[in-house]
This record gives structure tokens, sequence and C-alpha cells, in this order.
């Protein structure tokens, strides 16, 4: 007799403010109202999703000293919209992302013990720091934290909630270096005891925070190889904080695009690129990478001729992928032009081949076959899917690939009680099990 | 012209365990009597997430959480309570109160002000300029020119005053009512000249009502008023028609279990044209702004370039 098959574990990401979501097709809604949220909540939970997760940003993106306009932009507060969605979901997870920069460490502990009250044991925690000085001038104490304070604050958060979502009510005295509160805490234990808590990011730093507090890690590592290799490496670090394998889920962020056939989903993933890096966005992209306006060169003619500018990063300060480019500038373009003259591509086609690129492509075996192998060969424990429609942008998936999905028995079908932590088979949270 | 008294019950925490259901009970309980505003009153669970949960679960009754200025920041005050704004289509106000920052010492991870009450004048401001900060109409998906956002309608806030510094926008569009109300909530003399200036309505105890009511430039005055379960319903109706008739714009009602107390209540308001009567399903249901006679919200940033 075979071991039990491996469970693949869901979560869909609310398209996001940037350019992956399609906001100029006929099936694209609102993205602030409760119905979108709603409806992707309701849609994700019908399939056995076990989550659904929030994304958060604290300022507008900017681009050459304006407020950057080409894409999906604004959304409404993380925490409350979830509160929300907790009347009108019955088992879904609902993750929020929180910076431990930009919120206070009672507020974080009270706000997801509420929610977790609220949606009877659903809640769950993207934990993540900020390093943005944009977003800080929107606080009480600007702009603060340097690199290594940022994760000092984070673990005494994360410390002080974890003591008072344990304790209950009660006096409670935090002498951290950053967190260095007191006083009377007021709410009972959440049903979870501790509400599931995510961890983003694949820094080495990153990986041994999450070994040692986490429940589940959002990794990037969407390819078959890298994603064996970094599983290997996070479930290899669980043991000297002594916790188990399947203490930490390993969750890949990934998109896709479905078709009839493989040929199908490559032509529609073709188009949804195409509607992704408008001429607009791709002069945005590629300013970002020679760091100097090319506002007067088109989009759908050839690669600039100029070269680009290191240094001070003037034209997209703030932008994760300006600062990615940094140093290799002139070897990226190089290399750039260099594939434009082989491909005959324009600058758009070059921005599409470069910068946008979908996880999964294919007809819905093909998605349902790939999905089950990487969580089956150990790659990962499942995936946090970002469709790129709003609200509809998983009906697609819950119709076609979920029935395959469970056919093979790979992920479950109907209902499955207890909390969130129960349903994603994590042990009820004691400091013994988190390595504190 | 006078506004409809407007009729509303605080909801208790119940506890320290928050109980969805209870909530939820207390809340329909109010709406069902034909009251047009509930309070949900600090506690240990976040009042704005319990709003937030009632908002998805009512369809008439206005929901205000009740969130002090001193611990908090005014953006996520302001992102949160506009977001309520957007599940309750209209129907989300903000009951401010203001602590005494000698008794939350400690709690946050900046000093308290110890002049509360000019942190709480330069916190509302902010979450109003941050409402403000996105001009109604500032998304166009403009196909044309691949534009989603006209960035023109999208305005830095830049608030430095002496307690605090704001730079916005906001990362929440303007909410239905572009500015849902404020409450505050006066419990001395600061608080109550914080209301004065910069309030849309004043909740006061009863013995505060004469002397503002002489003032001509007050705003809506709402009273608070506790209900004893022991006092005859009619008795607490007549104290409630005085109030209307003394020109109070409202009054709150505070009961320690408010679902019996409404039941109890709910004929002798109804008699007395006190409550909002049964409406028609198809009724457009007024926004908290329209309930409290207020006009329409005036956006700073959209008259200043006009």
């Amino acid at each position: 007799m075979s071991a039990p098959r491996k469970q693949i574990r869901l979560a869909a990401h609310f398209p996001g403010v940037n350019n992956t979501t399609v906001w100029g097709d006929p099936a694209a809604g609102s993205h602030i109202d409760l119905a979108s949220f709603a409806h992707l909540a309701q849609t994700a939970e019908r399939a056995s999703f076990d989550l659904f997760f929030l994304a958060e940003g604290l300022s507008l993106r900017e681009h050459a000293g304006h407020v950057h306009d080409l894409d999906v932009v604004g959304r409404p507060d993380a925490m409350t919209i979830l509160a929300a969605l907790a009347a009108v979901t019955e088992e879904i997870g609902l993750a929020a992302t929180l910076t431990t920069t930009y919120h206070e460490p009672l507020e974080v502990a009270r706000q997801l013990a509420t929610l977790d009250h609220l949606s009877g044991g659903r809640a769950a925690w993207n934990l993540v720091t900020s390093t943005d000085a944009v977003s800080g001038a929107n606080f009480r104490r600007g702009a603060y934290l340097p690199y290594d304070e940022r994760y000092v604050r984070a673990d005494e958060l994360l410390a002080l909630a974890d003591r008072l979502w344990a304790q209950g009510p009660g006096p409670f005295h935090a002498a951290g270096v950053q967190v260095d509160l007191h006083g009377d805490w007021d709410l009972a234990t959440p049903p979870q005891g501790r509400p599931v808590i995510l961890q983003a990011g694949d820094s080495p730093a990153g990986r041994e925070f999450a070994a040692a507090r986490a429940d589940a890690v959002f990794t990037g590592n969407s390819d078959l190889e890298a994603g064996k290799a970094f599983y290997a490496d996070v479930k290899g670090r669980l043991a000297a904080h002594g916790r188990r394998p399947e203490d930490l889920l390993v969750l890949p962020g990934a998109t896709f695009v479905l078709g009839d056939t493989d040929e199908d989903a490559r032509e529609r993933a073709a188009h949804v690129q195409r509607q992704q890096v408008s001429g607009p966005t791709a002069i945005v992209f590629a300013e970002q990478l020679w760091n100097r306006d090319l506002s007067e060169h088109d989009p759908e003619g050839p690669i600039p001729d100029v070269e680009p500018v290191e240094g001070e990063i003037t034209i997209a300060p703030g932008s994760i992928p300006a600062r990615a480019f940094a140093g290799k500038r002139h070897a990226t373009v190089a290399d750039l032009r260099e594939r434009a003259a082989h491909e005959g591509w324009s600058l758009r086609d070059a921005m599409i081949a470069t910068r946008s690129r979908h996880t999964f492509v294919g007809s819905a075996e093909t998605i349902a076959d790939t999905l089950d192998r990487h969580v089956q060969e150990d790659a990962c424990d499942g995936f946090i899917l970002v469709p790129h429609l709003t609200p509809g942008g998983l009906d697609e998936f819950a119709e076609r690939v979920v029935p395959l999905l469970r056919e093979r028995g790979s992920l479950r079908d109907g209902p499955a009680p207890g909390t969130l932590r129960d349903r994603l088979g994590l042990r009820p949270w004691t400091p013994s099990t988190s390595g504190r | 012209m006078t506004t409809p008294f407007l009729l509303a019950a605080a909801l208790p925490a119940h506890g320290p365990a928050p109980d969805p259901a209870r909530l939820l009970v207390d809340a329909r309980a109010a709406e069902d009597a034909g009251l047009h505003l509930v309070t949900i009153e600090a506690g240990p669970a976040d009042p704005l997430l319990v709003a937030a949960r009632l908002a998805a679960q009512t369809t008439r009754i206005a929901v205000a959480p009740v969130t002090a200025t001193t611990t908090t920041e005014p953006f996520h005050v302001s992102t949160a309570l506009a977001t309520i704004d957007v599940v309750a289509a209209g129907r989300a106000g903000w009951v401010l109160t203001v602590d005494d920052p000698a008794e939350v010492a400690g709690t946050v991870t900046w000093e308290p002000p110890s002049d509360a009450a000019g942190d709480a004048a330069e916190h509302l401001d902010a979450v109003r300029a941050l409402w403000d900060s996105w001009e109604e109409d500032a998304v166009i998906r403009d196909i044309a020119t691949a534009r989603f956002l006209d960035r023109t309608k999208v305005h830095h806030v830049d608030l430095r005053g002496e307690h605090l510094a704001v730079r916005g926008p906001s990362i929440t569009p303007r909410p239905p009512q572009g500015a849902p109300p404020v409450l505050v909530r006066a419990t001395d003399a600061a608080t109550l000249a914080l209301g004065r200036a910069h309030g849309d309505a004043l909740l006061v105890g009863e013995g505060a009502l004469a002397a503002l009511l002489a003032d001509p430039e007050v705003p809506p005055v709402l009273v608070e008023l506790a209900v004893d379960p022991a006092e005859d319903p009619a008795r607490t109706a007549e104290r409630l028609a005085a109030l209307r008739t003394a020109r109070a714009a409202g009054a709150v009602l505070h009961a320690e279990d408010p679902a019996r107390a409404l039941e109890r209540l709910e004929p002798a308001l109804r008699a007395a044209g006190l409550a909002r009567p049964a409406d028609a399903a198809d009724d457009p249901v007024p926004t908290l702004r329209e309930r409290l006679g207020l006009g329409p919200a005036v956006n700073r940033y959209a008259e200043a370039g006009r």
C-alpha cells in the first residue's frame, strides 16, 4: 500500500497594483468593491483553496516624479476588507500582508487576534518589513529604521504578539530594543492559538527566520529544479529549531494562463502579455533599466541607441526593478540589443520577453500535471496563484483544473473541518514548536 | 430646518473573546428596531474590524467604530474607515475619542503627545486630507492612453503639524461619502472644544446639552443615554422625545445587553416616532451624512484646482 498522496495547498492572491493585473480587458472589474473580493474569495473557497491572500503597499508607486498612472492603483485596507469577507465566507483562510515597520506591535496583535475570532480561526499574516522612505513619510515616526533594526523590530514584534496570543488577558511587559512596551492585554487567546504566519523572502536571513518562526514561506522559486533546492534547504533548517519538515509549508507565487490546448494557451498568454505591457509601460520598464528619460522613444521602434546611466537612481527612486539593475545596466542593455537584433524585437517586444513571464501556460491537463508534479516531487507544498483579472481571474481554473486535481486525489473535495491551522496540517502552535 | 432625530445604539464588546454571532444579534436588533446607527465601542476586539464585518451583514443601519487618535496612525485609520464606507455603501462614521496620554504610555512605540487634544485635531485633519487626496473621478481606465489613473487628481497632502506629519496620498480611493461623518465623543473641556471646532457631530452627556444648543454654530449634538433595564419603555421614549424637543440631533443608547433592551423598547420607540418606520425594501438607503443632515462633502483639493 502506497503512502497517502501529498495534498496541494492553494492560495488565491488578489490581483495586485502592478502591470500583471490587466485592467483594460472588458472582463476587468472593480479592485475596491467588496463584491470583487467576495467573488474571488468565494470562488477560491469552492475550489478547496486554503487561503485568500492580500498584499500591502503603504504609498502609491512613483515614476519620473509623478504618481505612476499606467497600472491598477488603490486598494482597501487589507485587515478591514478581510473582516468583511469573514462574514461572506466560511472556510477559507484570510491572509493579510502587514509590515512590522509601519504597524504598531499591539495593533498587529489585536487586529490578527480579532480577525481570528471574527472568522472562527481563519486569520493568517504575511509578515514583511519595509525599506522605503516614501511610505515612512506617511507615519508618525517617519522613515526611521535602517536595515538591521528593521529585523530587530520584526523579531521583537512577533515575539510580543506570540506571547500575548498565548497568554490571553493579563499584564505584559516586553523590554526589547525596538519594542519596549507594557500594559494590560485584554483579548482572549485566538481560536487558532496563533494565527498562521507566512514569511516572504528568499534571502538566507529570511529562510532562517521562516524556519524558526513561520508556518509557511512565500517564495519566488516556482521553477521545478530551483524549487527542489529551496525546498530541501528550508526544510533542512527546521530540525535545528525542534520542528518537523511538515511544520513549514513552502508556497511559491505563480501566474498562469489556461487554454483549450497548449497551443491555444500560448496564444492567449501572448495576448495577455501585450495587455500587461502597453507601449507606455514598455517605456517605463526601459527607463527603470536605462535609468534615464526615454519618453521620446517609440515603444514599437528599435531598442534605444542611447547608453544607460549608472549611479544614483533618478527616474524611478524606490522602484525595486530599477534597483535590481544597478551595476549591470550596460551589460543588460548590450545583451538586450543582441537578442533584439537576432529575434527582430521592437522595444516593447523586448520588454515583454524579459519582464513579463507567466509561470504556467497550458491546457487544464498540462497545468494540473505540472502543479501536481511540483508538489509530489517536493519542489513545494502548493502555490499562491496570482490571477491577472479581477474578479473572475480564478473562475476558469476552478472549473477546469481543480476537478482534475481532485480526481488525482491531490486536492480535497468538499468541506474540511477545524481551523485554518488544522486544514493546513499544522500542529497547534506552542512555543516549543516554533523554536522559541 | 430640522433634521430627523438620529437614534443610535452603542454595541459593547461583551468580554475578552469577540463573538461574531452575538455582535450580529445586537446589530440586527438595532436595525430591526428602526435605529439609524450603531457605535462599535472600544473593547478587546478592534472596533474597525468589527464594524467592517457588521457593515457586510447589515443593509440599512449606519456603523461607526470608536477609535482613539492618541495611539493610532491617521494613515491606517483613514484607509480603514474608507474601506468600511465602501463595504457599507456610505453608511460608515467614526466615533473619535482621545486617550489620556498617561494611561496609554508604554503601549505604542512613539511618545504619546502630552497635548492629546492638539494631536487629535491634527490626526483628524490628516484623516480627512487623505480622504480628499483622491478626487472622486481619479480612476479613468483610459484605454487610448493606457492610463488607469488621472494623476492630476491624486494629491500629496504634505501635512506638517506640531505633533505629526503625513505626506500622502492615500492608498485607498475616496470613500463613497467623500468624508464619513466624524462624531467626536466629548468627555472633558478639551474634547468638547475639539468637537465644536472640528467634529461633524458631538456626543455628550445629558447635562451638557442646554449650554451647547445656546450656540447657533454648534454641530449636531447627540446625547449619550444609559438605558436602565428596569425603566418603563414608555418613560425612556418620553425622555428621548424630550431631547428631540430640546433640539438634540439624536441620542446614543447604552445598554449592557443591547439586543434585549431594544426588543423591549421597540414598540415605544415606534409609537413615539423616534425609530425609522419599516421602510419599503426598494427605498434608497440614506448615507450617514444624509441622516445627520450634513451636505455633500467638499474636497479641499478639487475645489483648489477649479
